[in-house]
């Protein structure tokens, strides 16, 4: 018993050690660039603190003595930001590095053996934290915070309005607390504005909340915020500081009373740890609840009809829309569980970026932007890997050394960015450099040298369709073979990596300006809206995000909306002329017929026409891979235009459609693909 | 001059509760709903001074009623009287417009400090 808890406590340790590190790591570049700011450093000193408090409980001797040396050096710098050096930088480096071994070998269950390198370490940081400063346990701030900017901000806006720190201490009133802090903040917001509360998302906060305080910033006179609070406090204790109080720490006196409690409290509701498995199969289980509860709408449209007199079919009637909607409410709750920000695989680049850009002699400065974008942690894990290999050619061929970079007139110092944002339903991750750029000429003859592409198609090729080979197993274009990327081997792994998790990858360069390769991801695989339709007897899904309209075709309008232009059917929407698919036709069901529904679709940019005999509706559907049957040498062979299946609502199989593989057999075969559906 | 009160909750108990208490120090209580639609009716009959609000009642619940009421009259004074756990009802309450809460059970000081200040506002 004993030992299953240990290795849990030690699966537990080994989770937050990494999340640890990797925030001390980002704190040290951020040191390392910004120098010693106040809120780093405390993030900084947290992170070695819990750190030194889990290992010291583990046993874990030496994480604990390291970091607890680590802590103290932080605590130095933390009042006087002066000392800060290259040589504290580096010590702290390697401390990380150091603690990253250690960490492996706790993971590993090798034993702690004498290790002279952390000896020194130790000895070194002894060095720098003078021995007679006394170690003190340091708790967290948990009052207002504010940045000297900030500070400064509100001086400004002081001399115009008045600023007031409120806090408040409920003692009279016991239940629900929260919403004493509530209605006393709401009636505040009508006159100024909050600026900052604590706790922060004070109107989020439920349950028991004794203290609680907020900025304001107001043209009211203290007395007149003082009314206003009375009007919803009764008996209760309040305080109102001015700008000049905060100043002068006096509203800090009051506050550090108050915020041992809080400490006591708080912390646990924040967060807490799931394995990710237990969130997949609840994942998995609410796809199944998803199923059934379109089943059971499906079933009450036949109760409907009739049954007007049986109670218990209409309290049954009553008690479907609920389930539909609970169990929508729940789908959406468990997506939101995995939905992650990309800025957690954003935080381990900036330290690989050092680390290269040291190897290869390059100066780069790395930027991010829509850290807070977030995606289906699954999806986001997968995307690693491929994101390190392109920040690695980024480095490695796009970014020139600083030499040639101020030959050109650039800024010896390069750039590159790691953006992340959502179109649509698609989560965008780029990696974008202004290196030297790609040169589709010599991506031609290099691809002609390899024997990729025939002389004839190289003729033929937009810059576009070149740039795309990159992507090509076997090509490389660098002269150089190093240790860190250019083997040929890489890009094209890149894109399988994305392409299994239905992404893609799209690059654009300008030579001598940069490159900028993107990864375009969905959202999410597991439950889409989606449209069904119906052709020759088979219902089909249709992603909704894919659709942009539906057109209904009869024998009337039906010589207008479709035309032929070189005998090729098309449509004309929006003004754009986009080409028709006969749904039946496409999947060799038989010939079509003349009315029925349009579905214009598309996919970045490119149009279809989709011709169906019936529209069903809108409907949630899980989507269920078949992998295992379709492709290559599977039992159905390849079948462009299917991604998937999902059941309906009466329990039967429905395809789902793929727009995208419409659209690639299309432009390859024209408007019938017999070429391609030898399988069905 | 008694300030006049009308008392809204589904539970008579709750209505009796609440008339004493405030009949004993003075108000008067000019009607009394059983659901939110009455409690809107009574409202525009009689226009009292302030209301008090049970949140859970069949018909209308109560915060549809005060909603109802603050269209009527944007000065109207409502005090919801809801039971431990009604959070979300009570913030949706303050955010349309409701002047203060009570949470049953509640002692008889408690109501008469909170509809005094309410008043007094």
């Amino acid at each position: 018993m004993e030992n299953i808890d240990f290795e849990k406590f030690k699966k537990l340790f080994l989770q937050e050690a990494d999340e640890q590190l990797e925030i001390m790591e980002k704190a040290v570049m951020q040191l390392e660039e910004n120098g010693g700011e106040r809120e780093i450093i405390d993030e900084f000193f947290r992170m070695a603190h819990s750190l030194k408090g889990s290992a010291g409980s583990m046993g874990y001797t030496p994480i604990a003595n390291l970091t607890h040396e680590m802590e103290n050096v932080l605590d130095k710098l933390r009042n006087s930001p002066g000392i800060l050096s290259d040589d504290i930088i580096d010590l702290l480096f390697i401390s990380l590095d150091t603690l990253k071994h250690l960490r492996e070998n706790v993971e590993k269950g090798l034993p702690e053996t004498e290790n002279p390198e952390i000896d020194h370490l130790l000895q070194r940081f002894g060095e720098i934290t003078s021995k007679d400063s006394e170690k003190k346990e340091t708790d967290i701030d948990k009052k207002i915070y504010l940045t000297s900017q900030e500070l400064k901000n509100l001086k400004e806006k002081n001399q115009e309005k008045n600023v007031f720190f409120i806090c408040f201490e409920l003692i009279h009133q016991k239940e629900m607390q929260s919403m004493v802090a509530f209605l006393v903040l709401n009636n505040l917001k009508d006159e100024g504005e909050i600026i900052k509360t604590y706790p922060p998302h004070l109107d989020e906060v439920e349950g028991d909340l004794p203290f609680f305080s907020m900025l304001i910033c107001t043209e009211k006179q203290t007395d007149e915020i003082s009314r206003v609070i009375g009007q919803s406090l009764e008996n209760e204790e309040f305080k109102i500081y001015t700008l000049e109080d905060i100043e002068n720490g006096k509203s800090g006196e009051y506050f550090q009373e108050v915020k041992e409690s809080f400490s006591q409290r708080g912390e646990s509701r924040e967060s807490i740890r799931v394995d990710i498995e237990k969130v997949d199969q609840l994942m998995k289980l609410v796809g199944e609840l998803v199923i059934d509860k379109e089943r059971l709408l499906e079933i009450s449209k036949g109760i409907k009809a009739n049954s007007r007199d049986n109670l218990e079919a209409q309290a049954l009637l009553q008690t479907i829309p609920h389930v539909d909607f609970i169990a929508t409410e729940l789908h959406e709750s468990v997506m939101d569980i995995r939905m992650y920000p990309v800025g957690s695989i954003f935080k381990r680049f900036p330290r690989l970026v050092r680390d290269i850009s040291r190897q290869t002699g390059k100066d780069v400065k790395l930027k991010f932007s829509g850290e807070d974008t977030e995606l289906d942690r699954t999806i986001l894990q997968e995307v690693f890997d491929p994101l390190v290999h392109l920040v690695r050619n980024a480095i490695d061929h796009g970014i020139e050394t600083p030499d040639r970079r101020e030959k050109e007139g650039k800024p010896s110092q390069g750039l590159l960015a790691l953006n992340a944002w959502q179109e649509e339903n698609n989560i965008i991750i780029e990696v974008k450099d202004d290196g030297a750029g790609v040169d589709p000429e010599k991506i031609k003859s290099r691809a002609l040298e390899k024997g990729l592409i025939t002389a004839k198609e190289g003729e033929e090729m937009d810059s576009e369709s070149l740039l795309e080979l990159i992507l090509e197993p076997g090509f490389s274009t660098s002269e150089t073979v190093n240790d860190l990327s250019g083997r040929g081997v890489g890009m094209d792994v890149v894109r399988t990596n994305i392409e299994k998790l239905d992404g893609e990858v799209e690059i654009t360069s300008q030579p001598g300006e940069g490159t900028s390769i993107k990864i375009v991801l969905p959202l999410t695989l597991a439950i889409v809206q989606a449209l069904m339709v119906r052709e020759k007897g088979n219902d089909y899904a249709i992603p909704l995000s894919a659709i942009f309209e539906t057109i209904l075709v009869n024998k009337n309008n039906r010589r207008e909306v479709i035309k032929t232009v070189k005998s090729r059917e098309v449509v004309t929407w929006r003004e754009q002329v986009i080409p028709l698919i006969r749904l039946g036709e496409f999947f060799q069901l038989g010939n079509s017929h003349e009315e029925g529904f349009l579905i214009i679709g598309g996919v970045k940019g490119r149009m279809v026409a989709i011709m169906v005999e019936g529209v069903i509706g809108e409907q949630e559907i899980v989507v269920k891979s078949l992998g295992d049957f379709m492709g290559k040498d599977k039992l159905f062979g390849e079948i462009p235009g299917i991604s998937g299946a999902t059941i309906k609502g009466n329990g039967e199989v429905a395809l789902i459609l793929d727009i995208q593989g419409i659209l690639k057999s299309f432009k390859k075969g024209g408007d019938s693909v017999e070429r391609q559906s030898t399988g069905c | 001059m008694s300030a006049k009160v009308l008392v809204v909750d589904d539970a008579s108990f709750m209505r009796l509760n609440l008339k004493n208490i405030l009949e004993s120090e003075g108000f008067e209580i000019i009607g009394e709903g059983t659901n939110g639609q009455e409690a809107v009716q009574l409202y525009q009959a009689e226009k009292p001074d302030v209301v008090t609000m049970d949140i859970t009642m069949p018909e209308m619940d109560g915060l549809a009623a005060m909603e109802e009421i603050m269209e009527m009259d944007p000065q109207a004074k409502v005090i919801m009287v809801s039971a431990m756990g009604q959070e979300t009802y009570i913030k949706k309450a303050i955010m349309s417009g409701a002047k203060n809460f009570i949470v049953k059970p509640f002692k008889k000081e408690k109501i008469i400090e909170t509809l005094n200040k309410v008043l007094a506002s």
